[in-house]
């Protein structure tokens, strides 16, 4: 079953004064045990990036909070003949820098090298290993837990962590998305060596993982490499995610916290939509015109330009896999929290009701659909769309398909997108600061 | 590797309007594709070609920094800064800003010790929309009191959630505040809270007229352009523009230090904290040989540039005490900077223990040799990191855009891979012996004894 199916888009950009063309030529590779490879070659820079995505993100932790995360930063800790030293060196040695990441859905091992053999191929070996070969020393797990501990501690004094992840636990409960990813104290101490290793054999295996690769490679060596990176993975059916039996549940609530900083940290916000929902884009447009896109946008304008308020405010939908959050964040000085606390309500009921201008809707759509060639004028960005496409079983044709949807989005669209998806009667509005901040 | 670092001190040396961008690793590619020229009113001009994608970076720097400020008026750079995106008579408010956003590009700005810069990145189409608007804040700004009333509290809520809600942007601040007695980098980029509640908008505007000319600054260009047709461009928006007189900057020369400065302070509620700062040479030192900055440079990336670095190897992994630690130093500034070194103790390891850990690496380090591996371990990290800021245009400008401003010259360039490449295991050796000494050292800790 060695099929290769080829795919590739051209994307054209048309803008008002004169025509743009960016090109990213997305290819697509299936590995002979069923990985999926997305590619694209960048013949100018004599380099390479590989991004292994997995189904692995922290809503797989179960009631082991933090078990993603620790065991992902484990990965290049030891390997059953090479210890951590030998490891690093492996890759240092040629100035390849690997790394993994976790976030609440999925996880990545990453891999940037120059692209000549003479480098590439120690690191790719030594990528293969930690991907086949990882033994999680005793030594290490003892070490890292001890680090995150550390880390979760120094978290408590930081107002913008313990805000945020109070925010997110009062929006998701108990649901795996209410968890921030490094886990809680008792949980990390109740991590046992043997469920790292079961979570590894568990997770990072071929039938999770989806590749993205932008090189000056040729296509030849692309699917080589992809072939080894995919057989290094083993075979074993994943464990089902976290994420199941959750309906989308918002309610009104506002929340006060003590906490000894000169600024409150204040969040609003509530569960708003899944990846690949139809409401996406007028929610992403909408939202940019609200509070997503800097100086431009109402939030922006209204409580630091025209207030002096704060020096930032913000506002994100966030799909994910399962219902992501819709959030505004903002951070003042304690005396004005409630201020803004009222204000980002009314801004918030005004838009709900109203939407945007046709004169915000139109200067956002030209912003959008002008500023594409950015989004993907180079290789890191590249490879993170390949990764998310790959990962949300986006069509392939996404970034050919963006300004042209972009561009159909109507006032009534975001209208409408807006009543359906987000609650602006029951939001989670969360204040924490001092006394002066308080209601 | 395991852990990156989240907060990492080198974020300190500039600051961002929007956003906290970190300079991690230095490293320059060829000048094949790049043209110099200065026009006739002093306006230095930098071009680089890169053509990957339809986008262009577009940057104005000025030699312009906090370094440049006196007492009582700290924070006079930075807050300009922020008043540049006010607007001029022809262009008030944020026109400028809401025509870059429609033409689908970013802007920003930041201010460090010694420069201030503006840059928008844009489809290379519209490099003139920029360029025009550009060249018309550089002498046409309007610095309204109501305007600047506001302003000034955006950037004190800036202040407080950089620094004083943050340990370690309190203890960076201290470092430099007690390491320094007369050099202007004593004081903080921002400014100190007292002299932001004193700034008015005369002294925003007498500062701008003192500093912003074409001949106090370099625009750089890179992305998808042609020489000729750029060159023109910059001359058709600038060329016409009158040079100032520029003040002369004070030179505050840092006396002697009669020894070790220890700085301890107490921040409730948060974790204790370790950084510290020996006086180094720039490469604008004249006093001193230029190798000696790029066996600082190598030294540095010995402390901690990756897992096997030894401040990550030592006091992480083999004694186990700290859960981060750093160093940094950066060759490319006007004065004579800091060498930092950063440790954050495990939760409940005592600082006393960090300090004398550290003592034992900077003992070793100034009577071994590193090894050969370690220094060729350097060199693969930054052959390769100059390969990897190719994939960045807006990296490149400001590496562009630094050196020119903080060093001015930019063919030091040509030269860097194999200057680093050059530095052998005894030279590190002699700058460890010259530098990181008692009487150039100052270390700041937070919370001490507070476990």
């Amino acid at each position: 079953m060695n099929k290769t199916i080829k795919t590739i888009y051209f994307l054209i950009i048309m803008t008002q004064a004169n025509l743009t063309q960016a090109d990213v030529e997305i290819s697509k590779y299936v590995t002979k045990n069923g990985v999926e490879i997305l590619y694209t070659k960048s013949e100018n820079i004599p380099m390479i990036d590989i991004k292994i995505t997995f189904d692995a993100g922290s809503n797989k932790d179960g009631e082991l909070k933090g078990l993603s995360m620790l065991t992902h930063s484990l990965l290049d800790e030891g390997t059953s003949k090479m210890n951590s030293e030998a490891i690093a060196s492996a890759f240092e040695s040629t100035g390849a820098i690997f790394s993994t990441s976790v976030n609440k859905d999925k996880s990545s091992v990453s891999l940037r090298s120059l692209a000549d053999k003479k480098y590439l191929e120690p690191s790719v070996k030594m990528l293969l290993k930690i991907l086949s070969d990882s033994v999680f020393p005793k030594s290490e797990v003892i070490l890292q837990k001890e680090r995150t501990l550390s880390s979760i501690s120094e978290d408590k004094s930081d107002p913008s962590e313990v805000s945020s992840n109070l925010f997110f636990k009062e929006i998701y409960g108990n649901y795996a998305y209410g968890f921030p990813s490094i886990g809680s104290e008792e949980s990390i101490e109740k991590i046992k060596r043997k469920d790292i290793i079961n979570f590894y054999k568990e997770n990072i295996n071929s039938s999770n993982a989806s590749i993205a690769i932008v090189s000056s490679l040729s296509k030849k060596d692309i699917i080589n490499l992809s072939e080894k990176i995919s057989k290094s993975l083993s075979f074993s059916s994943p464990k089902k995610n976290g994420l199941n039996n959750f309906q989308k549940n918002n309610k009104k609530k506002y929340i006060f916290k003590k906490f000894n900083s000169e600024q409150a940290h204040i969040y609003i916000g509530g569960q708003s939509i899944k990846r690949g929902s139809k409401n996406h884009l007028p929610l992403y447009v909408g939202n940019y015109i609200f509070g997503g896109s800097g100086f431009s946008a109402r939030l922006m304008k209204e409580l630091r330009v025209k207030r002096g308020l704060t020096y930032g405010v913000y506002s994100y939908i966030y799909p994910m896999k399962n219902i992501g959050p819709f959030v505004v964040g903002i951070e003042t000085k304690a005396e004005q929290a409630q201020e803004s606390v009222r204000l980002i309500h009314k801004m918030l009921k005004e838009f709900h009701a109203n939407g945007p201008t046709d004169k915000e809707l139109t200067h956002a759509k030209e912003a959008i659909i002008n500023g594409f060639p950015l989004r993907i004028d180079s290789n890191q960005d590249i490879l993170n769309y390949l990764s998310m496409i790959n990962y949300y079983d986006l069509p392939i044709n996404y970034l050919n398909t963006f300004t042209d949807k972009i561009s159909k989005i109507t006032k009534k669209d975001i209208l409408r997108a807006f009543k359906e998806e987000i609650d602006v009667n029951n939001l989670i509005t969360l204040v924490v600061g001092n006394e002066k901040a308080k209601k | 590797m395991g852990f990156i670092k989240i907060i990492n001190i080198l974020k300190y040396f500039i600051i961002f309007n929007i956003s906290v961008i970190t300079i991690y690793c230095i490293s320059f590619s060829a000048r094949a594709e790049i043209m110099e020229r200065t026009l006739k009113n002093g306006l230095q001009v930098i071009l680089k070609k890169d053509t990957r994608a339809p986008v262009v970076t577009s940057h104005i720097w000025y030699k312009i920094g906090s370094a440049d400020e006196v007492s009582g008026k700290t924070g006079l750079s930075h807050a300009l800064e922020h008043m540049m995106f006010k607007g001029t008579k022809k262009n008030p408010g944020g026109i400028f800003s809401q025509t870059i956003s429609k033409l689908g590009g970013k802007e920003n700005a930041f201010t460090s010790k010694d420069y201030t810069a503006y840059y928008q990145t844009l489809p290379s189409q519209y490099l003139e929309e920029a360029l025009k608007f550009e060249s018309d804040r550089m002498s046409n700004l309007v610095v309204k009191k109501e305007d600047f009333l506001k302003e000034i509290e955006v950037i004190k809520e800036e202040r407080r959630l950089r620094t004083d809600d943050q340990s370690e942007g309190i203890a960076y601040e201290q470092l430099y505040a007690n390491a320094y007695a007369n050099s202007s980098y004593h004081d903080p980029i921002i400014g100190w809270m007292e002299d932001l509640d004193h700034m008015t908008e005369k002294d925003i505007s007498d500062w701008y007229d003192n500093w912003y000319a074409p001949n106090n600054a370099t625009a750089v260009i890179v992305g998808d352009i042609d020489f000729d047709k750029t060159i023109k461009l910059v001359e058709k928006y600038y060329g016409a523009k009158k040079p100032v007189k520029i003040t002369e900057r004070v030179k505050r020369n840092e006396p002697y230090q009669f020894g070790e400065k220890n700085v301890s302070i107490k921040i409730k509620g948060k974790p204790s904290y370790i950084i510290m700062g020996y006086k180094v040479p720039s490469l604008n030192n004249k006093n001193i040989e230029s190798w000696e900055c790029y066996a600082l440079s190598v030294l540095s990336g010995i402390l901690s540039s990756g897992q096997n670095s030894r401040l990550q190897k030592i006091l992480v992994r083999e004694k186990k005490i700290a859960s981060y630690a750093d160093s940094g130093y950066s060759m490319f500034s006007r004065n004579d900077p800091l060498f930092l070194i950063d440790v954050n103790p495990i939760i409940g390891k005592k600082i006393s223990i960090i300090e004398n850990e550290l003592e034992k690496i900077i003992t070793e380090l100034k009577t071994k040799l590193v090894t050969k591996k370690e220094l060729e371990r350097i060199k693969a990290q930054v052959l390769a990191s100059e390969v990897y800021q190719r994939d960045s245009i807006d990296y490149q400008a400001r590496v562009l855009g630094m050196i020119k401003t903080s060093v001015g010259d930019t063919k030091i360039i040509d030269q860097y891979t194999a200057n680093i490449a050059a530095v052998t295991a005894e030279q590190v050796r002699e700058v460890a012996k010259k530098y990181l000494v008692s009487n150039l050292q100052t270390v700041v800790k937070v919370n001490e004894k507070i476990q």
